[in-house]
């Protein structure tokens, strides 16, 4: 649904005075997740995602990401982490594993990306092995048409990337919660930017592609800060008159 | 009239048993054949005198065969009782025409005392009173315990009879009468009355007729007269006849309470209906009620918060209302909550925002509905403008949120939320509206941020009423800090992070830093801090206000609390009970009640009894036996409270029984001293009325006193001064038997001379006439 245009918003866009800062600390941020054996395949591309939310949306994120080791304390830190990698790597620890368990369970959220572009990559294999320790008996499913993540910000209506591997999202769920969401099309490779403009060039490209993978990005972002809010948000109307048909309403 | 008398009576008792009489009959009837064919030749003149002779002995034979036998009884001659029955219940305090029936019966008993008296000189003359039982009247008034009976000179007196009686029951009095009388049947019985009967003649007579009243009465084995008071028109009387609510209602939902009116012989009027809830005027209506009109109106309420409600209507007393206790009725109502209802509104997503939603989200009581403004400006962000349609954003209804919808929330919170986000002129008008809905009951959270309490101005804005502190415009304090309590905080419901406050203490001390407040400024009136950060900054402040509430936590990382890890283990569920503690708070639920009262009912008639529950429960919420309960139920409006003690049994259940004998609200307070307080108490409240009873309809009935002296066979007395001997339609005494004698007759010599005198004669004549 897009905003509706009014004379007060509108004049509430010009004349907008924002205040500066916010308190506590961080604002909103992001941790990366780094392993020893994993290199970030795409450098500085979550900082470009940071920019994004902080140029288009309300949120005020903090521009520094965070390199977070999953077996420490400073994982708590940050609400909202992202697994990327290009290729294979070793078992996390046993300390990582409960430690992850632990985060996922308390309320953080991981995003995996996936920057191989193959469908049968060694990082998927490592990712599913170690999902699968720290949320036993919880798979990866594909994510419906109709999850939170696909209209967080944007109504996203494809799943892209620099590569289309494969055209959904995957997910674990807890109860309604969605703690884990994972792309398998390098995400990051598409809104990494480099001197000049785009780092990588799409396949199999257009601008569609890339807006469509940009608008994913930023729906991922917002969907680590807001949850499952949007589905929420489709029922007001219908809650809202459920309530006054209940009464305590003035029409 | 009780002297000796003496009745003989010659009784038959046979001496053979039945065959053996048959035996003796036929024998008898042989001999008659043989003597006839024994006189053949004989002239026929002596042959029939022969045979006369010999049926003369058989006779006596046959009376001494039947066993005559004397019986003397010796005995007192007792009259048979007659029941006269006064209806005693409150109906007959109506005044029909200038005096109360009570007082026409009480005059109509001196001026028939003479007559009275002579019917008392043939029957044994027994007195009741009758309401929902039978009850002796004359010896029973004399029994001070008694209050009901107390009233009234007694028959005779000149006074008005005793109308104490909540209900009247006529049938079930006349067949519990035989009982009454020892279990003697009585001759007759005389009922006076106005025939006021809701219990089973009035309903079969309502439903029937007189054909329905006729099997009622059918095992009644006595006449029974009647004598009707009262107009059959009905008193003058302008009545609440009734008021009707659910018996429990939700927080905040409207519920209807419908009240039947009426008006019985008193002029066309406009008349005032007032509505007060616990004694503040509520609302108003004007009911135009001419003589015979009856009307209903319905007030809409809607309680605000949960517990026991009471609210009150009352109409007027205009000039010759006769029952002026009927124009007014309470009617108590069982508030809950059903779910709380919660709007959260922030200005930018934040992890704290998150996770606070996520709490509330996932909390199976708590409707929560969420506005999270993600986009401050139309036109920012490049990506966004150009895929403007493609938003997935809905306009921010504030309008109608802050409007027309806010009465329907338990909660507002303002997460990080500043009007200036989506409204650039900042808007009084609808932070009024807040302020407001505060001050009639509702409950305002505001959490900290950098679009909350100084940062967002609200120093200057009417919202500042309502909150626990003043606002300075001073930014946030950015440091780490350990939160501490108060000494209020210690004890406080939203800062109870155990059920002891000193290991809630400890928690507290435990638990990870927050980092940041906003600065807040003096404490307004009522408000108390809870916790401090640096400097003995105020950090949690809490405040009633008007009938409302209002909380300030004036930081934005509780989330920490939430995602603590290994450090912070278990701190999850502080974060999940300090929020939860707050909305319970602000939204004045229930403490978690361990000693809950329980009534049958919310509404009681006068006199019947109440029958209170009370259940207590040990902080695991199991039952908990053998608990010390001590308490009173107290009618609010006077009289003595009566005590409720006790201890609770294996279920932690104990039970009383109030009478509710007195009109109006009565609060039941209990406390179980081994449960700290404030979960140690409980509380209930009822109303009782006399309004749904006896008089609800007061108006006479004659043709139900005619219908029940028709089916017993008794007479209806008329006209203002009857007579009360007409009502006596039989008159049968007894003699009851003292010494009885019985001298067989069957035996006594001159029956044997009896006997023998026809068969010698006979045996002499037949041998002068030569037979054998």
């Amino acid at each position: 649904m897009s905003q509706r245009l009014t004379r007060r918003t509108v004049l509430g866009s010009l004349l907008l005075a924002v205040p500066a800062h916010a308190i506590g600390d961080p604002p909103v941020g992001v941790g990366r997740l780094a392993l020893a054996d994993l290199p970030d395949a795409r450098p500085g591309a979550l900082a470009d995602l940071i920019a994004e939310v902080a140029e288009n949306t309300s949120v005020d994120p903090s521009p520094q990401v965070a390199e977070v080791d999953p077996a420490s304390a400073a994982l708590f830190d940050h609400p909202w982490v992202v697994l990327s990698g290009d290729r294979a790597f070793a078992p996390i620890s046993d300390s990582a594993v409960s430690n992850l368990r632990l985060y996922l369970r308390e309320g953080g959220f991981l995003f995996v990306d996936d920057a191989s572009g193959v469908d049968d990559s060694g990082f998927d294999r490592s990712v599913r092995r170690d999902l699968a320790r720290v949320l036993p008996g919880s798979a990866l499913t594909p994510v419906g048409r109709d999850h939170a993540v696909y209209r967080s910000f944007f109504l996203v209506y494809s799943i892209e990337g620099r590569i289309r591997v494969k055209p959904h999202l995957e997910g674990i769920w807890q109860g309604d919660i969605t703690p884990v969401l994972y792309c398998r099309n390098d995400l990051l490779g598409a809104i990494k930017t480099g001197p000049g403009g785009w780092a990588y060039e799409l396949a199999p490209g257009g601008r569609r592609q890339r807006t469509e993978s940009r608008k994913l990005a930023l729906n991922v972002a917002l969907f680590a800060l807001t949850g499952n809010y949007k589905r929420d948000v489709v029922h007001v109307d219908t809650l809202l008159k459920r309530m006054r048909k209940q009464g305590g309403y003035a029409e | 009239m009780n002297e000796l008398t003496e009745q003989v009576v010659l009784h038959w008792t046979p001496l053979l048993p039945s065959a053996a009489g048959v035996a003796a009959v036929v024998a008898g009837l042989l001999w008659l054949a043989l003597s006839w064919r024994s006189s053949v030749g004989v002239q026929p003149r002596r042959r029939w005198g022969l045979l006369a002779l010999r049926v003369a002995a058989l006779a006596v034979l046959a009376v001494v065969g039947m066993g005559p036998t004397w019986v003397t009884t010796k005995g007192r001659a007792v009259r048979d009782p007659f029941a006269v029955l006064i209806d005693g219940s409150r109906s007959m305090r109506v005044q029909d025409a200038g005096a109360a029936r009570a007082e026409v019966v009480g005059d109509w008993l001196k001026k028939r005392s003479p007559e009275l008296q002579e019917l008392a000189q043939d029957y044994e003359l027994s007195w009741f009173l009758v309401d929902d039982e039978l009850r002796p009247w004359g010896d029973a008034r004399r029994d001070e315990d008694d209050g009901r009976l107390a009233g009234g000179g007694g028959p005779g007196s000149g006074e008005a009879t005793p109308a104490d009686g909540q209900g009247t029951d006529l049938l079930g009095s006349l067949f519990a009468l035989r009982e009454s009388l020892g279990g003697r049947r009585p001759a007759g019985a005389l009922v006076v009355s106005d025939g006021a009967d809701r219990a089973a003649l009035g309903r079969a007579f309502e439903r029937g007729g007189a054909e329905a009243v006729e099997p009622l009465a059918d095992g009644l084995p006595f006449p029974v007269s009647v004598w009707s008071v009262g107009d059959p028109e009905g008193p003058a009387d302008l009545a609440i006849r009734r008021a009707v609510a659910p018996p429990f209602g939700f927080v905040r939902r409207p519920l209807t309470l419908e009240v039947d009116l009426s008006n019985r012989g008193l002029p066309h009027g406009d008349y005032p209906v007032t509505l007060r809830a616990d004694g503040q005027l509520t609302d108003s209506r004007i009911a135009s009620l001419g003589d015979g009109d009856d009307a209903t109106i319905e007030f809409e309420l809607v309680p605000d918060e949960v517990g026991y409600h009471t609210w009150s209507v009352e109409l007027p007393v205009p000039e010759g209302d006769t029952i002026p206790s009927n124009n007014r009725i309470e009617v108590t109502v069982k508030v809950v909550r059903d779910r709380t209802r919660v709007l959260q509104v922030t200005s930018r997503p934040s992890w704290d925002v998150k996770f606070l939603r996520r709490l509330l989200k996932t909390d199976p009581n708590v409707d929560l509905v969420s506005f999270f403004i993600l986009r401050e400006t139309l036109y920012a962000g490049r990506l966004a403008n150009q895929e403007q349609d493609h938003l997935s954003l809905i306009a921010f209804p504030y309008e109608e949120l802050f409007s027309t919808d806010l009465a329907g929330f338990d909660l507002v919170v303002f997460q990080n939320f500043w009007f200036g986000s989506f409204a650039r002129f900042s808007d009084d008008r609808l932070m009024a509206n807040v302020a407001q809905y505060v001050q009639d009951g509702g409950a305002l959270l505001m959490v900290g941020g950098d679009f909350s309490f100084g940062e967002a101005k609200y120093g200057s804005s009417p919202l500042v009423e309502v909150l626990p502190t003043t606002v300075p415009g001073l930014p946030a304090h950015e440091g780490v800090f350990a939160p501490e309590l108060t000494a209020a905080g210690k004890r406080h419901p939203v800062t109870r992070l155990r059920r002891d406050a000193e290991a809630s203490e400890g928690r507290w001390a435990e638990l990870p830093p927050w980092h940041g407040h906003n600065q807040l400024g003096p404490l307004q009136p009522d408000a108390v801090a809870l916790v401090t950060g640096p400097a003995g900054a105020p950090v949690v402040v809490a405040r009633d206000v008007g009938r409302g509430r209002s909380l300030a936590v004036a930081t934005d990382t509780t989330w920490r609390w939430s995602l603590a890890g290994r450090d912070g283990s278990g701190a999850g569920q502080d974060h999940a009970t300090f929020w939860r503690n707050a909305l319970r708070w602000l939204v004045k639920d229930a403490e978690e009640k361990q000693v809950q009262v329980l009534t049958d009912q919310e509404n009681y008639r006068l006199g019947e009894p109440m029958r209170v529950q009370v259940r207590v429960l040990s902080a695991d919420y199991l039952p908990r036996p053998d608990a010390e309960v001590t308490g009173r139920a107290k009618p609010l409006g006077g009289g003595a409270p009566v005590p409720l003690q006790g201890r609770t049994d294996a279920d932690g259940q104990i039970a009383f029984v109030v009478p509710a004998d007195i009109e109006g609200t009565w609060t039941l307070d209990v406390s179980v001293p081994s449960i700290p307080d404030p979960f140690g108490r409980g509380e209930a409240r009822v109303s009782v009325s006399d309004r749904q009873g006896e008089l609800e309809d007061p108006t006479a009935r004659p043709d139900l006193l005619g219908a029940l002296a028709a089916a017993t066979g008794g007479e209806v007395l008329t006209g203002a001064n009857p007579d009360p001997r007409d009502a006596a339609t039989s008159q049968a005494n007894a003699v009851v038997a003292v010494d009885r004698a019985t001298e067989p007759v069957w035996n006594h010599y001159g029956l044997l001379l009896l006997l023998l005198l026809p068969l010698g004669i006979e045996w002499i004549l037949r041998r002068r006439f030569g037979l054998k």
